[in-house]
């Protein structure tokens, strides 16, 4: 073992599904001095890690080593005139939102959880509740300074490298570690969201609130009742939000933790039903009108810093495709009707809108409606997955890899088309697969990996 | 209207002290460690000027970078290396020219290592003592002086809880760490005559760099959270400061507790 190593604590890492783990050293350079020898004094694989937020296999790789990058988390430049921010890729969003909401500066795009990296926003290109406004988070981005393969730090930008960028924007960090980056902040002064939350009795409903609000609203999403069925099915609350003057929350709201990991014979399809008739029975018939502070309304689900575990200890799948808006109703359906009926479960549900396609070969984002669904890792799980990753890749849609875990290799390659383009960057610059996680071999996004 | 100065005499009175951008100013000693880090990120914050020291000065450009960012007023960074006799004096030199009024100092840099190391390699005691207890110490002789010309300031140092009651399995850093909690109380007494404070803060484990290899599955706490509340303890001149502030009972426990019973304990 190189000595570089040695002195490196042993970890078993997983995603936040907490359905595989493989142990790795784990190291967390605290000085920028102290990144690059772990990649140019070491040999084999190396990966950059963020929060942990992705779910499935992105940020492990099983005997490699894993580079926590939440220490590098400097602000390095900021042009008030442009807004342009560079910061180091450890930097939290919900960081940047907390220091420059007093300049009136946000972050564009940010995703359902506050504890997400840039580099992690950019290696997965994350989306928001704003999709069909703001795109995705590579939108954003100006430039990225990349450690690669062979030592060097390079400044990748869309002209002077376009193939790099497109390989490092949504490419899982397959291409080396993002160390900072030049983001673009989006002006705005106010702090509050004003939400308007609306009931809807079924899907046709449902789609055809958000086809109205689409094209107005700055923020929409749907949280659907993934359980119900028959004429039930869509069943769900839409909230539209805008941004408002109002309450701001300063100081980061303290999570509350879960006693203990939930014992595994829950009958948690029982207990989601219940929930989520619980929930929608809680709303008024004719919604509500309010008015939340930003992260409130971003970022609902780390009131628990633990839900993860709500599972139970043998983890929960997390299923997120978008389809193209033409095949997104017949493909919505048929993706309720399979897990309602499934003995797998659901209990949280998340429908969007997407405006446009992402920057990156393997950026997520097409014009079309995203579904997200939590799927808990027990009998049937496994099952479902399949009909519905089939269901996603008959309508012409695909799956998210920050959520993915169960993916087929043959199904990824059908659903982004320029992998190709990918895999010949990455046989340029990572020649050897140094950067292939546990996912990318999954999947074969480094062709030499087997 | 009396007491409203007249022309002639306003001229005449020395103006009143502008404040300075570098009023009230800290000096962080260990600036890129972990608490060290998170001290000056709430010292910018509260827009008070900064002074980094700390070995790797190239990396600590880039705090200040980060610190001005979040508010600092200023803030210069100064190569400083515990195990370089002449850096303390060196160091109060260079605080004496750039600070002109009071100004407050946080002493945050240590190194750990595992007893196991020590054992075998005792050649790697001196280097722990000399880091965590010789230049610590050596650091509050030079700003005393200083601080007690100024009439006033803040010292805080960054000692342990497991110098309270030094454990087998924690034997060197333990005894680094008891030996500066022993300094602390004489040069307390020493500076509050001249309206200087001294905090010692005793942390827990924190989630730092120091403890990150050895991570025995014990909790750790955020390095953030303990520099708050630190921050809050210098500013009412609390004399130490546990944390998590559960940690001031156990330890009361512990340092009551006959040796023949500790030292029989596994912890």
């Amino acid at each position: 073992m190189p000595e570089a190593l040695a002195s490196l604590p042993t970890r078993a890492l997983s995603g936040f599904g907490r359905t595989r783990h493989s142990l790795a050293r784990l190291a967390r350079p605290q000085r920028r001095p102290q990144l690059a020898p772990l990649v140019d004094d070491t040999e084999g694989p190396v990966l950059a890690r963020g929060f942990g937020r992705s779910y499935g296999d992105a940020a492990q790789r099983e005997g490699g080593l894993a580079i926590d990058m939440t220490r590098l988390d400097r602000l390095v430049d900021f042009d008030a005139g442009s807004g342009v921010l560079v910061c180091e890729a450890g930097m939290r969003l919900a960081e940047i939102d907390r220091l420059f909401a007093a300049r009136g500066f946000c972050v564009p795009v940010v995703p359902g959880t506050s504890w997400v990296s840039v580099g992690g926003a950019i290696a997965a290109d994350i989306h928001g509740k704003n999709h069909d406004k703001a795109g995705s988070f590579g939108d954003h981005v100006e430039w990225i300074d990349l450690l690669t393969a062979d030592g060097n730090l390079r400044r990748i930008d869309p002209l002077g490298a376009p193939a790099i960028f497109a390989a490092t924007i949504g490419g899982m960090g397959t291409t080396g570690i993002i160390v900072q980056a030049a983001l673009r902040l989006q002006r705005e002064t106010r702090t509050a969201i004003a939400v308007r939350q609306r009931k809807l009795t079924d899907l046709d409903a449902l789609l055809a609130a958000l086809a109205g609000h689409r094209a107005g609203a700055t923020y929409s999403v749907a949280w659907v009742d993934a359980m119900a069925r028959g004429r039930h099915l869509g069943r769900s609350v839409l909230e539209i939000g805008e941004p408002a003057e109002g309450a701001s929350a300063t100081a980061e709201p303290r999570a509350r933790r879960l006693p203990a990991t939930p014992p595994d014979w829950l009958p948690l399809r029982l207990i989601g039903r219940a929930f989520n008739a619980a929930w929608l029975a809680r709303l008024p018939a004719a919604g509500r009108d309010r008015i939340l502070p930003r992260q409130r309304f971003f970022y609902p689900l780390d009131a628990v810093a633990d839900w993860n575990r709500v599972y139970g200890s043998a983890g929960f799948h997390q299923f997120q495709c978008v389809l193209p808006d033409e095949r997104a109703p017949e493909g919505l359906r048929r993706l309720l009707e399979a897990t309602s009926a499934s003995r797998a479960g659901c209990l949280l549900a998340v429908l969007k809108t997407m405006g446009r396609a992402g920057r990156g070969y393997l950026s997520f984002a097409m014009p079309g409606h995203t579904l997200a669904l939590d799927i808990p890792a027990r009998a049937d799980a496994g099952e479902l997955l399949g009909a519905l990753e089939r269901i996603a890749l008959d309508c012409g849609g695909r799956v998210y890899l920050a959520k993915d875990s169960t993916l087929s290799r043959e199904g990824f390659a059908a659903m982004y088309p320029e992998l190709p383009r990918q895999q010949a960057v990455l046989a340029q610059i990572d020649p050897q697969s140094r950067f292939a996680s546990d996912l990318s071999r999954r999947l074969g996004i480094h062709e030499a990996t087997p | 209207m009396n007491d409203l100065p007249q022309d002639g005499q306003a001229s005449e009175a020395p103006p009143p002290a502008a404040p300075s951008l570098l009023d009230d100013a800290w000096a962080i000693f260990g600036a890129s460690s972990g608490l060290g880090r998170e001290f000056a990120r709430q010292a910018a914050m509260q827009g008070k000027a900064l002074v980094l020291a700390g070995r790797d000065k190239a990396d600590l450009d880039l705090d200040a970078r980060d610190l001005v960012l979040r508010g600092a007023p200023a803030v210069r960074t100064q190569r400083f290396d515990a195990l370089d006799p002449a850096d303390p004096a060196r160091a109060a030199a260079m605080l004496d020219a750039a600070l002109p009024g009071r100004f407050n100092a946080v002493i945050a840099f240590g190194l750990l290592g595992t007893q196991a190391e020590f054992e075998a390699d005792p050649a790697r005691v001196a280097g722990l003592m000399t880091t965590n207890t010789g230049a610590a110490i050596a650091l509050m002789l030079a700003l005393a002086p200083l601080m007690e010309r100024r009439g006033g300031g803040r010292l805080v140092v960054v000692g342990s809880v497991a110098g309270d009651r030094v454990r087998a399995a924690n034997l060197v850093y333990g005894a680094s760490k008891a030996a500066l909690h022993g300094a602390c109380a004489p040069l307390r007494a020493r500076l509050a005559r001249s309206g200087v404070s001294l905090t010692l803060s005793k942390p827990g484990p924190l989630d730092t760099a120091m403890t990150f290899s050895q991570n025995r599955g014990l909790p750790l706490a955020d390095a953030g959270d303990c520099a708050r509340d630190l921050w809050q303890a210098a500013y009412s001149g609390k004399v130490e400061r546990y944390f998590p502030r559960h940690w001031r009972w156990i330890m009361l426990v512990l340092r009551l507790m006959p040796g023949a019973l500790f030292h029989r304990l596994k912890i």
